[in-house]
């Protein structure tokens, strides 16, 4: 293409076309405020490479006895994967391998964290002071989001070198700080800085922290951080719960593709559900499989490529289901439903449902699948909660691909796609959430 | 007021921003009306044609970030479509909505000739000319078109948008140039 092409940028560019109007936004707010309210995202958050780290989460909660005035304190290095611990009722740190913890939470909140080493996301609830010490500097919050990079350090943590002036002869590179949400101020002996959301900060032996450049919060960063202010959202609520379902979250390899019976069982006297989620999407075509697992499994890009049409086929039969419950529920015509992504469809269905009818359908789906009431035959399933028919499709989802896939390769490799690898299931997705009790929200 | 990016993406609502919008915060939501409303305008402007009427246009750009609201809870801040296509796409689906007669593919060869307005207007303005050159495109050949050369949209992406096969998007794209180009031959010196 030349300039003198007439689909050149430049000459496309003369065609210009008029912008958003004066007050375009305020009308599209006043619309909304006729609109039903926006719900928070999917309760059941999809964990994704996360049921250890709720595992984990949870049993810490369980034994601090979160919400409690106790004073409570504990420490954790994280070794070979990232995990999510519990700090009491002040927070919740997200830390990768290599990081090194140890926690203090005094009885009037005021909360105390030496992070030595390692890189750590907080969410840290307001309720009192809340510090987090690193060999270069002290990290003071009151109630944000924030991560928190130890770079080479070497020695364990030295209180009196982090107060003292021999500060900032502590091995460690570097400590870096991001912020999301709220706000920190960083401090050591040479100087302090106030970091707002989107900002990092950086301290290096003997400096004061300094501003730096937005680069090292890269939108990736960000992006990743979002998910994570999410997700440790539902966990704290998740934690909140946890008297109704510490003791549901058992160690099954099986539990989100082939439950044994025992964890079916506890299951259902707990209203619980959990099942992994294989792709499933409105927009274009869903890949079950990557190249990445493919080779990681041995199958070939010709039966990759037909296991993932196999699929497009089983998820589109369940969009149209979905979209029907969808419609059925809202009244929304065909054209409106197929605007709507699924999580979308999931949503409003949900936002649409009492919480007594998916209390009713999750103990009624786990009273099922534990074998101690019949499966609801076709007939009888028509008559059931949106709610209800929509969970037992989704959680149908997860066979009916692995079903798809044996279809082109076999069960025995069907099976080994899904759960390859010690995988949750299908793309290490999963939801895993209940509770009997109404009050009990994840 | 003219659409100020009518060649590139529009820049990207900052994931903070975008996190408080998806809880639901009205003044993060504006915000993200205020950062895509001039792609969206441009958007369905080019979509369906100057000859539409304003009020028109508007609806369709508010239908657009009403639907934008009632999902964004669930768009995914991390998955592979960028808050702006993702916008767009919806955006795109507002206006074949909006006009379901024009949703049937009529390929380029069962189109009539192009309007001789063409080469008359050919004399008056290249912007005019390409307007109704666009306008003369099937709804699916345009939208392809129009996000790509306006907002850059890659051709998985657009195929994502339309719904159709990335094959296909290139296909439409490369006789949409085609048809454009011939009927803009005067421009070309």
């Amino acid at each position: 293409m030349t300039d003198n092409d007439p689909l050149a940028p430049r000459r496309l560019a003369e065609y210009d076309v008029p912008g958003a109007p004066s007050g375009f936004a305020s009308r599209v707010m006043a619309a909304i405020d006729d609109a039903p309210p926006l719900r928070s995202p999917r309760r059941r958050w999809p964990l994704i490479a996360g049921a250890v780290a709720a595992v984990a989460a949870i049993a810490i909660i369980a034994k601090l006895g979160l919400g409690s005035d106790e004073h409570a304190s504990g420490a954790r290095t994280i070794a070979d994967r990232r995990e999510t611990v519990m700090l009491a009722r002040r927070g919740v740190a997200v830390a990768e391998p290599g990081t090194a913890l140890n926690w203090t939470i005094a009885g009037d909140g005021a909360a105390e964290v030496e992070q030595s080493s390692g890189r750590a996301f907080y969410r840290v609830e307001h309720g009192g002071p809340f510090e987090v010490r690193t060999p270069l500097g002290v990290v003071q919050v009151t109630g944000t989001c924030f991560s928190v990079e130890v770079t080479a350090m070497k020695n364990p943590i030295n209180r009196d070198m982090v107060k003292g002036a021999s500060f900032g002869a502590v091995v460690a590179t570097a400590v870096l700080v991001t912020v999301y949400e709220g706000s920190i101020t960083l401090a050591n002996p040479s100087g302090q800085l106030q970091v707002a959301p989107g900002d990092t900060a950086i301290v290096r032996p003997g400096e004061p922290p300094r501003r730096e450049s937005a680069a090292i919060a890269s939108s990736r960063e960000l992006a990743d951080a979002r998910a994570r202010i999410v997700t440790l959202e539902h966990e704290l609520a998740a934690a909140r719960g946890a008297d109704k379902g510490a003791d549901i979250q058992n160690h099954d390899p099986g539990r989100y593709y082939a439950p044994s019976p025992e964890t079916l069982r506890e299951m259902a006297d707990k209203c619980w559900i959990a099942f992994d989620r294989p792709p499933f999407t409105a927009d274009g075509a869903p890949e079950l499989v990557d190249a990445k697992l493919a080779i990681a499994v041995g199958v070939s890009d010709a039966e990759r490529a037909a296991i993932n049409a196999a699929y497009k086929t089983t998820q589109d039969r369940e969009l149209e289901a979905l979209r029907r419950l969808y419609m059925e529920l809202t009244g929304a015509d065909a054209d409106t439903t197929a605007m709507l992504s699924v999580d979308a469809l999931e949503a409003e269905i949900t936002a649409k449902s009492s919480d007594d009818d998916e209390i009713a359908a999750r103990r009624a789906i786990a009273r099922s699948r534990a074998g101690l009431e019949p499966e609801p035959t076709g007939a009888e399933l028509v008559r059931r909660s949106a709610i209800e028919r929509m969970l037992r499709l989704e959680i149908a989802l997860g066979s009916e691909a692995e079903a798809a896939a044996a279809s082109v390769v076999g069960a025995d490799r069907a099976h080994e796609l899904r759960a390859h690898d010690g995988a949750a299931g299908w793309q290490n997705s999963v939801s895993d959430y209940g509770g009997c009790d109404e009050s009990y929200r994840r | 007021m003219t659409a100020s990016t009518p060649l590139r993406r529009a820049r990207e609502l900052d994931d903070l921003t975008l996190a408080r919008a998806q809880h639901g915060d009205a003044a993060a939501f504006r915000a993200l009306v205020e950062t895509y409303q001039d792609a969206v305008f441009a958007l369905v402007w080019r979509l369906r044609g100057r000859h539409a009427a304003a009020a028109e246009i508007e609806d369709i750009a508010q239908t657009t970030f009403l639907g934008v609201y009632r999902a964004l809870p669930r768009f995914r801040a991390a998955g592979p479509a960028k808050l702006s296509t993702w916008i767009l796409t919806i955006a795109t689906r507002a206006v074949l909505k909006s006009r379901r007669g024009d949703r049937e593919i009529v390929e380029l060869e069962d189109l009539p000739q192009l309007p001789t307005q063409v080469a008359r207007i050919a004399q008056r303005s290249f912007a005019d000319a390409l307007a109704l050159a666009l306008d003369a495109l099937p709804a699916a050949y345009r939208a392809v078109f129009v996000l790509h050369a306006y907002h850059e949209l890659d051709h998985a992406e657009i195929a994502t948008a339309l719904e159709i096969e990335p094959g296909t998007v290139k296909s439409r794209l490369s006789r949409a140039r085609e048809h454009l180009r011939a009927h803009l031959k005067e421009f070309a010196p």
